[in-house]
């Protein structure tokens, strides 16, 4: 005789759930008409922005003195957070020998750059970093969203080559021993003259460390908007040439020993005066991700029998995604760049299991620029 | 490698004894006998070599070139390496760390000091060639042999060279003993009530705590440390236990000072 | 020696970093005098936990000394969390310490603070309730106003930050400490403590002039004693 076997259903609770079948949560969270993290399907995480009081030049800093930090941004979304600091360095540009004497050399290059119209373009370069609990190299996703980064500044003209040469000032030590630093757009006419047998080029170097905390989601476009916060708020140092390094001609001594005459010779940094960067600002623009999922009809709650004929959508869209049971589950991601005028910077779309209609990429523009607009009145 | 618990427990109890006693017989003062000796590096302007009874053995050399001290402002460099451990354990990081912020602070630059414009540069090399207790007390004693007998070659040319770019002349085969004085750290475990300087591999093993203390210049000074001397036994200290530390240094470093001093 | 990093985007080799130059003389004088005449200000801690979701427990402490001198650590615990390979009969700790903002410390100067924390939390973890596992701690520095890379006070002024921190990050996690640690600093020494100061576990100092040691551990004593407070106070 057999005995009769009781089955048991397995309850879990749904952090649990959540855990261990991460779609199946989704799905049941989904047909209640709500998501994982309580908010609505075209509902957004707050942010809130400001700049951290990280840099030297923001208004609250106490330790301008040490502080190599020119441009910084603190921003939240939801529980979220990162952190972007900006520091810079001074690269000296390598200009052609025969400078300005060779016309057709000049002319060349001036067509060459026209067709380039990349090379007008600059960028940071941008590390990311994301806490994880782990030591060692750097994840693929921190190296692809700094790659990323990367590139879409560079493409989006945002951050143009003129913004980033420096214009060089001389200092100068008086008899008395009393130091002033003169620069050439503060002179007069007849004194620019002085400046202008100098005819060494520097420009500034950008880098961004980028650093996110309670990662819970995809992380591109908080990294995009924190790091055009950040960049809203650099102040390049003005740049001097002490006097005396600025009248001799390089006199670099060919034996071994050459380094050590250069290395007097470098390029300071004003430590109070400074110009902000100039972004250039119609072209600012900011990020926001969309999920495309399926609704599993067997994943469903049970409704009543007379719902049920009711013709449901068979996809959602969602907005902002958050949680591990959204990022695993949806394969179909949009991530959209974009100021409120729909001017696109950048815009991923990867199709996966979940078929993206046109009707919810038009959605998708309309959310986003939205929230770019929401975004920028933050900023 | 590690000792059962029955061996641990054993060593505990006799070093909790009243007296205490330690497997080698040492009083809670007394150092394992240690053989130190020095110069026997032809390449190098100073070295030294010292042996603990135990097997523990450490090499040091001193180096030196003449630098640009307007250019380059680090005329000390220390570098530890020890069998056994890359370099980038946290062993050997924070003991190379720690060793040349203390050079650095207490090594007389000025001594170094050629010209106006011309500094000697040296390079200490600590090569720890065995050691299973905390090497950090038999470094500083090496590098302070070294440093001891350390010779530097003679100037001959004019020390005052109104930094004028002038390169000094060194006498052909004369030279001039660096009196330095570095610093010595010493190392106690702490057992139950009982502090012990010098501990053996074994001894770490059952400590409760590791103090790190230097002597230089007939006083005790920075840095002073709480050293973990194994990883599974750490228990908290009291204030007697430093202040006997503090006593028995104290005490005993002058004697020690004065031993190594004499070994030429 | 050194590889070239191909994992992150560095820039260009041949760029310098920013030099400013050095502030007339001045300037500084006065700052100093405002950090080290006035200390009786108001000192202030705010704390807060649950700051890091994805980590087992956090906490961010903002430590203000009532003039300018500013430290802001953050800690995250990971863990209890099995640890692979051979069996441990206890569990094994780890700290991590990393500069987010300003980078002023070298790794050396890093690895010893690690080391010595990991030392400090050794002693008072519970190692032996959490056989095969690995307690992971994490502390970043946010921000040290008053850092500046020439001086040797800075680590000594993080330290007691750092420790409260790691402290309120455990109780967080809920893993079992036999009491709170917290640490008090005196001239550039920095002392921790557990017991009501009856028991020291760390000690860290980098003062020239130790005469008088039962001396610097009663003033120590005294600053433990207030900071073990705020904390209690916090989590009551």
């Amino acid at each position: 005789m057999t005995e009769s076997i009781d089955i048991h259903p397995i309850v879990f609770p749904p952090e649990v759930l959540a855990r261990i079948s991460p779609d199946i949560s989704l799905q049941r969270h989904l047909s209640l008409e709500t998501r994982p993290c309580s908010r609505g399907f075209e509902e957004f995480r707050d942010v809130a922005i400001n700049d951290g009081n990280i840099s030297r030049y923001s208004t609250n800093c106490q330790n301008a003195t040490t502080n190599n930090i020119i441009g910084s941004s603190l921003l939240r979304s939801g529980k979220t957070f990162v952190i972007t600091s900006i520091t810079g360095g001074i690269i000296e540009e390598t200009l052609p020998a025969n400078n300005t004497e060779d016309v057709g050399e000049e002319e060349l290059m001036k067509l060459s750059e026209d067709t380039d119209r990349l090379c007008e373009n600059s960028t940071i370069y941008p590390v990311v970093e994301v806490q994880r609990g782990r030591v060692g190299g750097p994840t693929d996703e921190e190296m692809i969203t700094s790659e990323k980064l990367y590139k879409t500044l560079l493409h989006s003209g945002i951050l143009k080559k003129t913004a980033l040469a420096v214009s060089c000032g001389i200092r100068r030590t008086e008899e008395d021993g009393s130091v002033t630093t003169i620069y050439s757009d503060e002179l007069l006419d007849e004194e620019k003259k002085i400046n202008e047998a100098n005819n060494r080029k520097w420009s500034y170097v950008l880098y961004a460390k980028i650093q996110v905390f309670s990662r819970n989601g995809p992380i591109y476009d908080l990294c995009w908007n924190s790091l055009i916060s950040a960049l809203k708020t650099v102040q390049l140092p003005r740049a001097f040439l002490d006097e005396r390094a600025a009248d001799l001609k390089i006199a670099i001594r060919t034996r071994g020993r050459s380094m050590t005459i250069r290395e007097t010779y470098d390029i300071l940094c004003d430590p109070h005066k400074s110009l902000p960067l100039k972004l250039n600002e119609g072209e600012l623009c900011y990020g926001s991700n969309y999920g495309i999922i399926d609704i599993e009809p067997l994943a469903q709650l049970a409704k009543n029998d007379d719902e049920m004929d009711v013709d449901k959508p068979t996809s959602v869209l969602l907005a902002d995604i958050e949680t591990e049971a959204e990022e695993s589950s949806i394969l179909s991601t949009l991530s959209l760049t974009t100021n409120k005028n729909g001017q696109f910077k950048a815009a991923t779309i990867i199709g996966g299991d979940s078929k993206i209609t046109p009707e919810m990429i038009k959605r998708c523009i309309f959310l986003s620029k939205q929230r770019s607009k929401d975004i920028e009145s933050k900023v | 490698m590690g000792l059962s618990l029955t061996e641990k427990s054993f060593l505990y109890d006799s070093l909790t004894l009243d007296p205490p006693l330690r497997p080698d017989g040492r009083g809670p003062h007394q150092f394992r006998p240690l053989e130190v000796s020095t110069d026997f590096l032809p390449n190098s302007n100073g070295s030294s070599r010292v042996i603990l009874s135990g097997g523990s053995e450490c090499i040091v050399s001193v180096k030196t070139k003449v630098v640009d001290h307007t250019v380059e402002q680090e005329l000390l460099v220390a570098d530890v390496d020890i069998q056994g451990h890359r370099d980038d354990s946290p062993l050997v990081t924070s003991m190379s760390s720690l060793l040349s912020k203390l050079l650095k602070q207490t090594i007389d630059q000025k001594k170094l000091m050629l010209t106006k414009r011309y500094s000697f540069k040296l390079y200490i090399d600590v090569l720890v060639l065995a050691s299973k207790s905390y090497p950090i007390s038999m470094i500083s004693f090496a590098i302070f042999s070294a440093l001891k007998n350390t010779w530097l070659p003679k100037l001959i040319s004019n020390d005052d060279d109104l930094e004028v770019e002038e390169l000094p002349t060194f006498h052909d085969y004369d030279m001039v003993k660096l009196e330095a004085d570095a610093p010595l750290l010493f190392t106690f475990a702490i057992v139950g009530d009982g502090v012990f300087v010098d501990p053996t591999f074994e001894e770490s093993i059952v400590s409760n705590n590791g103090l790190l203390i230097t002597w230089y210049k007939d006083k005790v000074t920075s840095p002073i440390r709480s050293v973990g001397l194994n990883n599974d036994n750490i228990k908290g200290f009291s204030q007697h236990h430093l202040e006997q530390a503090f006593k028995l240094i104290r005490q005993y470093a002058p004697h020690i000072e004065k031993a190594l001093d004499a070994s030429d | 020696m050194s590889v070239q990093d191909r994992r992150r985007i560095l820039g260009p080799a041949e760029a310098k970093p920013l030099q400013f130059a050095a502030i007339t003389p001045v300037r500084t004088v006065e700052n100093r005098d405002d950090g080290n005449g006035n200390k009786s200000g108001k000192e202030s801690v705010f704390i807060s936990t649950d700051l890091v979701t994805n980590a087992n427990g956090s906490s961010y402490l903002e430590y203000m000394d009532g003039t300018s001198d500013q430290v802001l650590v953050m800690s995250s615990v990971f863990g209890p969390r099995p640890l692979r390979g051979s069996f441990q009969s206890k569990a094994s700790v780890s700290i991590q310490f990393k500069e987010v903002t300003l980078e002023h410390l070298n790794t050396g100067e890093i690895k010893e603070i690690c080391t010595f924390l990991t030392n400090v939390f050794n002693a008072v973890i519970n190692v032996e309730k959490y056989p095969k596992s690995g307690i992971d701690i994490f502390i970043d520095l946010i921000q040290h106003s008053n850092s500046n890379p020439t001086e040797e006070a800075n680590i000594v002024n993080i330290l007691p930050t750092c420790i409260n921190s790691i402290t309120m990050a455990l109780v967080d996690a809920g893993i079992e400490i036999i009491d709170l640690v917290s640490a008090g600093s005196k001239d550039n020494s920095v002392v921790a403590f557990i017991r009501n100061g009856h028991e020291i576990v760390g000690i860290w100092s980098d003062d020239d002039n130790v005469t008088d040691i039962s001396k610097l551990i009663e003033e120590c004593k005294a600053k433990y004693l207030v900071n073990k407070q705020t904390l209690v106070q916090y989590l009551k």
